[in-house]
């Protein structure tokens, strides 16, 4: 028999609102004909997917796209609202790691116990039980009740029986990054091991490098939809661009706390600042890392004194300022008083991260002084090619050459 | 004005906390008074813990799955009464730990911080503009009045983890919790973790993420099976909690002889000469990062290069780092240097040869000397004045 997994048109949707008993007497009212969308959170939209054999599925999207409650749906946790699901073989979920085990049952206990519920015998569970034991890594505590175990401790409990029942249809919802690095560096090789067994896998992850490294095929999700169907490579590449480009207006709109103009004195003003990144002259607030950057400020200023500066300042959101330059207004001034400044970053060498710039006119570079006008707005620099090992607060060529 | 009464904020003294394993029937025990003295087996989840966490200060507290992390820091919330010793704490504690746990996911996000905030002392009119204020931070939008069911669970974790930290607490107790949320949600957490620090709040971090320890906490304590195994400066934490396994160094090696400071010029063109030792023939490359550590405040990758090859054959080598216009503020940073096996093809993993890194306990320094400027880097960049009507 083959595996596989057919999703129909089905949909998921929270009621929300109301009053509990309002949800009680809805729910009592076996009627059937809840329509998607009709008052409720539509978690899940008209969703259609036919999954067979040796896929590795895995599932994108960002936070509240719909992706857990799709694999509650697969897994039998829940049952949609409309629309059918139909699977073929056993389904073995890692949701919340722990949720069935059983609290006064030692862990060696719960492993037989959860065994018998596979069907599997107890022999079968005695030829494992010595490997599960070993994988969970747990020591001592494998003959305590599993009441006494931490978190992560019944996360990896978990895991490792679930990892040694042979699964033929697996579902896991970010569990790899349960427990500390090294446990999750075993339970990836571990998952790798399953899939080249060539069953059913369905992963959900927002690591984008473990969807690449185990899946053969990707579904981006959002608003309850799969908006895109493809292999790992491409459909992690467009969910990254994709969410990098939303819009640069929502941008601006979250951190708007960050965005502003005044002008504390009649006669200074700073009436706008642009963004041109890359080679073109296109605006944007959105930047990528490696690519040249030209920021222009525009506004005029009346100064009695020439001593008068602008100063540019670009602050990483986390307060640690990575730029400051004061450029003297004399230099930049026309003859009508307006200012023109353009600073060239070719490449801009800052690593990825949102940051705040700010332009300032002052009546003198001191320290203290109080600016006469400020401008502030925020820009992204991201990068679609992270460098392994880290993420560095510059993208710095560094340039190597050997001698002897 | 007023005076602080202790200079810590937080004290343990010799705190243990033993669980009785018993496997049933422990409520009829307890009723029928058969619970007086504790029988058969017992867990030692924690003993001797001692610790003072001082005024103004978030203390770390680095351990692995089941070392007793999350027991410690139930006894310190008062979840648990200890088995022995005793807990000293001045000033109103803020969990940030079992999020959610009074909230019942019929709430909506409103009633919950609501309910919290209420239970906190905070209402009458200062209420309204600590709910904006949660709604706000949080991000949720219309979903900040729906019911907590239907949220995502990082949907979720924000709404926590903004209620939580919205009211100013004297202590925190918090629990891995700087991992909420994607990138730039957390951002905002740290920042918002540094103000309340900065007006004063003290507190405990438990984690297994090092460096978030080094980047809050100047003190930090290892937890091992339920004992300290460390007390002392976060770095030295770190490194006592890694216990990065230094290579053999039988391959390839940075000898004796590699200098343990180095002194470039902010604005310069460097180099960083780095004696490399091949002693069998392997292909072995070479990488350098450049990081900026300073303890309690901030620990960051600067700068980070490639592996760049150095040679094939055995033979003593010099691997020439360079760098255009150093881009750092004068200072002292910590430079990290590697040696691996140059991977086969098909190999995921590069094998390290030899390495120095602050992470090892055996760390290089970098020294940037020039004239302090008020920026982290030194961005290199060109300007002109251009008229308005060019943009």
């Amino acid at each position: 028999m083959s595996l596989y997994v057919e999703l129909h048109q089905v949909s998921k949707v929270f009621p929300v609102g109301g009053s509990a008993t309002g949800e009680l007497v809805a729910a009592m009212a076996v009627d059937g004909d809840q329509e998607p969308g009709g008052g409720g959170k539509v978690a899940v939209d008209r969703v259609t997917l036919s999954i067979t054999e040796g896929e590795r599925i895995g599932i994108v999207g960002r936070n509240g796209a719909g992706k857990s409650t799709l694999l509650h749906m697969i897994a039998g946790i829940s049952e949609p609202t409309t629309g059918s699901i139909r699977i073929g073989g056993k389904v073995t979920s890692i949701m919340t790691l722990g949720v069935g085990l059983r609290d006064d049952l030692s862990g060696r206990e719960n492993i037989y116990v959860d065994g018998e519920i596979q069907g599997k015998s107890r022999t079968d569970v005695d030829r494992v039980i010595d490997q599960v034991i070993e994988f969970a890594d747990l020591g001592q505590f494998i003959d305590y009740p599993v009441r006494t175990y931490s978190t992560g401790m019944k996360a990896r409990l978990a895991f490792a029986m679930i990892a040694h029942v042979d699964p033929e249809i697996l579902i896991i919802d970010e569990a790899l990054s349960v427990g500390d690095a090294s446990f999750s560096v075993k339970a990836t090789a571990r998952i790798l091991e399953i899939c080249a067994r060539g069953k059913i896998v369905i992963l959900v992850s927002h690591g984008m490098q473990s969807v690449r490294e185990i899946c053969n095929r990707c579904l981006y999700m959002k608003d309850g939809q799969i908006v895109m169907d493809g292999r790992p490579q491409d459909v992690t590449t467009a969910y990254i661009e994709e969410v990098r480009g939303e819009d640069e207006a929502a941008l601006l709109q979250r951190f708007r706390a960050h965005v502003g103009n005044r002008s504390r004195r009649a006669g200074s003003q700073i009436r706008r600042i642009c963004l041109l990144s890359g080679s073109d002259d296109i605006g944007s607030q959105r930047v990528e890392a490696h690519a040249r950057l030209r920021i222009r400020v525009f506004g005029s200023h009346c100064s009695a004194s020439g001593t008068a500066v602008c100063r540019v300042r670009i602050v990483r959101l986390d307060e640690l300022l990575v730029f400051q330059q004061d450029f003297r207004l004399a230099d930049y001034s026309f003859h009508d008083g307006e200012v023109g400044i353009e600073i060239d970053f070719d490449p801009l060498a800052l690593g990825a991260a949102i940051y705040r710039l700010d332009a300032m006119f002052l009546e003198c570079a001191a320290d203290d002084s109080e600016p006469c006008s400020e401008h502030s707005t925020v820009f992204e620099v991201f990068t679609l090619t992270p460098p392994a090992g880290g993420r560095p607060m510059l993208y710095y060529p560094v340039t190597a050459a050997a001698q002897t | 004005m007023k005076q602080p009464l202790h200079s810590f904020a937080l004290r343990c003294v010799n705190l243990g906390k033993r669980f009785a394993v018993q496997r049933e029937q422990r409520v009829w025990r307890i009723l029928l008074g058969m619970d007086g003295r504790e029988k058969g087996p017992v867990i030692e989840a924690l003993r001797d813990i001692s610790l003072t966490v001082p005024r103004g200060e978030i203390v770390g507290i680095l351990g692995r799955n089941g070392a007793g992390k999350s027991t410690l820091l139930r006894l310190l919330g008062q979840v648990y009464t200890p088995t022995t010793g005793h807990i000293e704490i001045n000033g109103q504690i803020g969990g940030l730990f079992e999020l959610g746990g009074m909230g019942n996911p019929n709430l909506t996000g409103r009633e919950y911080a609501t309910r919290y905030l209420r239970f906190m002392g905070v209402a009458g009119d200062s209420l309204p503009p600590v709910l904006e204020e949660i709604a706000d931070f949080s991000e949720l939008g219309d979903a900040f009045d729906q019911r907590i069911r239907t949220y995502s669970s990082g949907m979720a974790a924000r709404l926590y983890f903004a209620v939580a930290t919205a009211y100013q607490h004297e202590i925190y107790l918090i629990d891995e919790l700087l991992s909420v949320g994607d990138e730039h949600f957390q951002t905002k957490c740290w920042r918002r973790m540094r103000e309340r620090l900065l007006r004063g709040a003290s507190g405990v971090l438990v984690t297994h993420d090092w460096t978030a320890v080094v980047k809050l906490c100047e003190q930090a304590c290892v937890i091992e099976e339920g004992r300290f195994s460390f007390v002392g400066s976060s770095d030295s934490a770190v490194v006592n909690y890694l216990k990065l396994p230094i290579p053999k160094a039988g391959t390839a090696r940075f000898p004796e002889s590699t200098p343990a400071e180095f002194v470039l010029q902010s604005g310069k063109d460097s180099c960083i000469r780095l004696p490399v030792e091949i002693l069998a023939d392997t292909a072995v490359d070479c990488a350098i990062s450049i990081e900026m550590l300073r303890v309690g405040i901030g620990w960051e990758i600067v700068i980070l290069s490639e592996y760049h090859p150095i040679g094939d054959t055995a033979g003593s080598y010099s691997a020439n780092f360079r760098i255009a216009a150093l881009p750092l503020a004068p200072g002292k940073y910590s430079l990290n240097i590697f040696l691996t096996r140059r991977p086969l093809d098909g190999e995921r993993q590069r094998v390290g040869l030899d390495c120095r890194s602050w992470t090892y306990g055996n760390g290089l320094t970098l020294r940037v000397e020039g004239n302090p400027f008020p920026a982290a880097v030194r961005l290199p960049f060109a300007s002109r004045s251009i008229p308005a009507e060019v943009a």
